[in-house]
């Protein structure tokens, strides 16, 4: 345990010192243990589902061939297992949870104190394990996000990081995530910033981009460096080709709605059977398993169904009853309760309507040259850019999924079309939802439970009961408080008011006339550590000054907190330090 | 409080009878006793005391400003005070023979600021503290001061 302090103090006193400097080491630090997280919940995963259903995967390459290899009454009972068994671990995990920080990362870095807590994290991705590795129809990267972003916050606490740097650094830790489970690190910044920050400032971003940059690097290392989806070879061979793109990029707009629609009654619709958690996500389980009796291709998370489908040889009919199955094994994971992304579902889904939007492509205009596999790479991109309501995200990571630079051109107008028209049709999406259902009561909750000694930091406007006129002069001459806080030793006695003394500054008979004490209002406004940033709002909204000191119950001076640092606490921004 | 007035209604007394620099307060704390702006004098007395510890307001020329910041007081009171020897003030032993003794509401930094610094002003014009101490009577004094 010494060492372990000591290693702390070793690492605080080296990185101390320029802010962004700072951040930037840690965050690739934290990219690194995303990775480490990410590669461990994925082999966890293969292990287990290696146990489950007596099929080892090859080179990663998803469960489906697991399940197809079973005969239908196993794959029925893995699934139902696993949610079963997914919901038992939320069932009692609930019991054991204590505190009442958040498990969301995104509601951590936006609107809360950059803590997550590690037993219900820890708790959530335990089920997502069990439902990952038996079937589920979700994606894995929901709980390697959390993963990651739980090291990082768990990092930030113990090394008592600021709180600005800390909830960045579950940003980090959230990108790092992205960037392992897609390998995809231009992508795991831009999700970040784009949907989670919604801010490209390099401030910001550049940590961001460091993390993902370590996190892909540590991942390609240990699995190697291909693309996730091996696209087959596209070429635009006439500008008229982009036709089709377009009226895709609108259909795919057009469907999302409907993708989350179906996940919100699907939600809804299990919440209204009143189930204890066990039995909701068993009867989740049931669902996929059913469907995955007939159509084993509707199990895991969609990637080795994408993979298919982008090389698909089979009739339009039965990919398209493939994914109507799919989507409706998706809605039953997710709408159980079951813990994990929607992500790569979403890409499935995009590449099922895809490829039949270009089957129907290819048989009106025949002359084209028109490959319905290309067009199930740019459903990809469309539907999830008008899903997660992130064009510029899903540009980059369908391009950093295929490494194919030819298929940018109709991916990018295919997202902003997809996107418009989702748009344009309901301000729904995958991500926004729960931020919009939280970010109200967030804000109102963490006005309520965040301390004023959280945002709290050194005042550099002191001065003492006995400086000379002359030392008050010089003192708001020199720094940019328009109060000087007047502290004896360690208590604060009062504040000097620059508008009460501004006429008289440059007065010389006073030089030896007036002291600090004799000018100061001892009535002025005070704050405790323990406050609530909400009773601070209110010293604020009635106190002349934009920066209050804070004491504690003996008067001791510990710090200042500004009016500013609450409110860009509240928006979510970043504060910048003197 | 405009600061002529904070003078003109100063009490004062030409002969100080205290040889000591807390002797000389205590007498020109009793010459405001009965002041209605003066809530309580004792504890008038017991600010300016404790404030003169602190740090010791000397203009020079053998003029010396006690005052304190104080709830006994409900506006600006003065307490005007001749020595016929000097004083010895602060730890330099400083010898004065004025003493021009303030009394400030707390809440009256401003009008604090305002008073002194015309008093002091005008006490450092040329000749002025030595008509105050040539001065034969409490009127002359007031004149000069005004």
């Amino acid at each position: 345990m010494r060492r372990l302090v000591r290693l702390r103090i070793w690492l605080g006193e080296r990185i101390a010192g320029n802010e962004l400097r700072a951040t930037l080491l840690w965050a690739a630090v934290i990219g690194l243990l995303g990775a480490w997280t990410s590669i461990g919940f994925k082999e966890a995963t293969e292990w287990l589902h290696g146990l489950c259903t007596g099929h080892h995967t090859q080179n990663h390459s998803g469960f489906v061939a697991g399940f197809a290899a079973m005969p239908w009454w196993r794959r029925i009972l893995v699934p139902l297992g696993g949610g079963l068994l997914a919901g038992l671990t939320l069932f009692y995990g609930r019991r054991i949870k204590r505190r009442t920080n958040t498990t969301d990362y995104m509601e951590a870095v936006v609107v809360g104190d950059g803590n997550l807590s590690v037993r219900s994290s820890l708790v959530k991705c335990a089920s997502a394990w069990f439902s990952a590795s038996t079937g589920a129809s979700i994606g894995r990267e929901g709980p390697m996000v959390l993963l990651s972003a739980l090291a990082a916050s768990v990092l930030g606490r113990w090394l008592k990081f600021p709180l600005a740097r800390k909830r960045q650094l579950v940003a980090c830790g959230a990108a790092a995530g992205i960037a392992s489970a897609y390998n995809a690190p231009v992508s795991g910044a831009f999700f970040v910033a784009e949907i989670v920050l919604g801010s490209l400032a390099m401030e910001a971003f550049g940590p961001l981009v460091v993390a993902s940059v370590v996190a892909t690097l540590a991942t390609r290392s240990y699995f190697g460096g291909e693309a996730m989806y091996l696209a087959p070879v596209f070429t635009l061979h006439q500008n008229r080709e982009l036709l089709p793109y377009l009226v895709l990029g609108l259909l795919c707009g057009a469907a999302a709605p409907l993708f989350l629609g179906f996940l919100k009654w699907s939600e809804v619709g299990f919440g209204r059977l009143k189930l204890p958690d066990w039995a909701r996500l068993a009867l989740g389980g049931l669902v996929v398993g059913l469907l995955a009796a007939g159509y084993p291709e509707v199990t895991g998370n969609g990637r080795s169904l994408v993979f298919s489908i982008l090389h698909y040889g089979g009739t339009w009919q039965a990919l398209a009853a493939i994914l109507v199955f799919k989507v409706i094994a998706t809605g039953a994971t997710f709408g159980s309760g079951a813990v994990g992304g929607v992500f790569t579902p979403t890409l499935c889904t995009g590449a099922g309507l895809g490829y039949l939007f270009g089957v129907a492509a290819v048989a009106l205009f025949p002359g084209w040259h028109l490959e319905p596999g290309a067009f199930g790479l740019v459903g990809m991109g469309a539907f999830l850019a008008a899903a997660t309501g992130a064009p510029v995200m899903a540009i980059i990571m369908l391009f950093e999924l295929t490494l194919n630079y030819q298929i940018l051109i109709p991916v990018m107008l295919a997202s902003v079309m997809g996107y418009y028209m989702c748009r344009s049709l309901t301000t729904r999406s995958l991500y926004k939802d729960a931020l919009a259902r939280k970010g109200a009561a967030a804000v109102a909750q963490h006005l309520a439970t965040l301390k004023v000694g959280d945002l709290m930091h050194p005042d550099t406007g002191t001065i003492s009961p006995l400086a000379s006129f002359r030392e008050i002069a010089r003192r708001f001459l020199t720094c940019s408080h328009d109060f000087l806080h007047v502290v004896d030793g360690e208590r604060f006695v009062g504040a000097i008011s620059l508008h009460d003394i501004k006429s008289y500054l440059e007065h010389p008979e006073l030089e030896s006339l007036v002291i600090s004490q004799d000018v100061m209002r001892d009535d002025h406004p005070s704050l405790r550590p323990q406050m609530s940033l909400a009773q601070a709002l209110d010293f604020f909204s009635s106190a002349e000054s934009e920066r209050l000191p804070v004491i504690d119950e003996h008067a001791s001076f510990l710090g200042v907190v500004t009016k500013n640092d609450v409110l860009l606490f509240l928006a979510g921004k970043p504060r910048s330090l003197a | 409080m405009p600061a002529v007035t904070v003078t003109g209604k100063a009490r004062i007394v030409l002969g100080v009878e205290a040889t000591t620099e807390e002797g000389v307060i205590k007498e020109m704390i009793r010459l405001l006793a009965g002041c209605p702006e003066v809530r309580d004098l004792q504890g008038l007395q017991r600010a300016v005391l404790a404030r003169q510890k602190l740090q010791t307001p000397l203009l020079g020329n053998g003029v010396a400003l006690p005052h304190a910041r104080t709830a006994a007081v409900t506006e600006i009171v003065m307490a005007i005070g001749r020595c016929p020897e000097p004083v010895a003030f602060g730890p330099d032993k400083t010898p004065v023979r004025l003493v021009f003794l303030y009394g400030v509401p707390a809440h009256c930094i401003s009008e604090y600021l305002a008073a002194v610094a015309q008093l002091a002003r005008a006490l450092k014009k040329a000749g002025t503290i030595e008509a105050l101490l040539a001065a034969p009577d409490e009127a002359r004094f007031r004149k000069v001061l005004q």
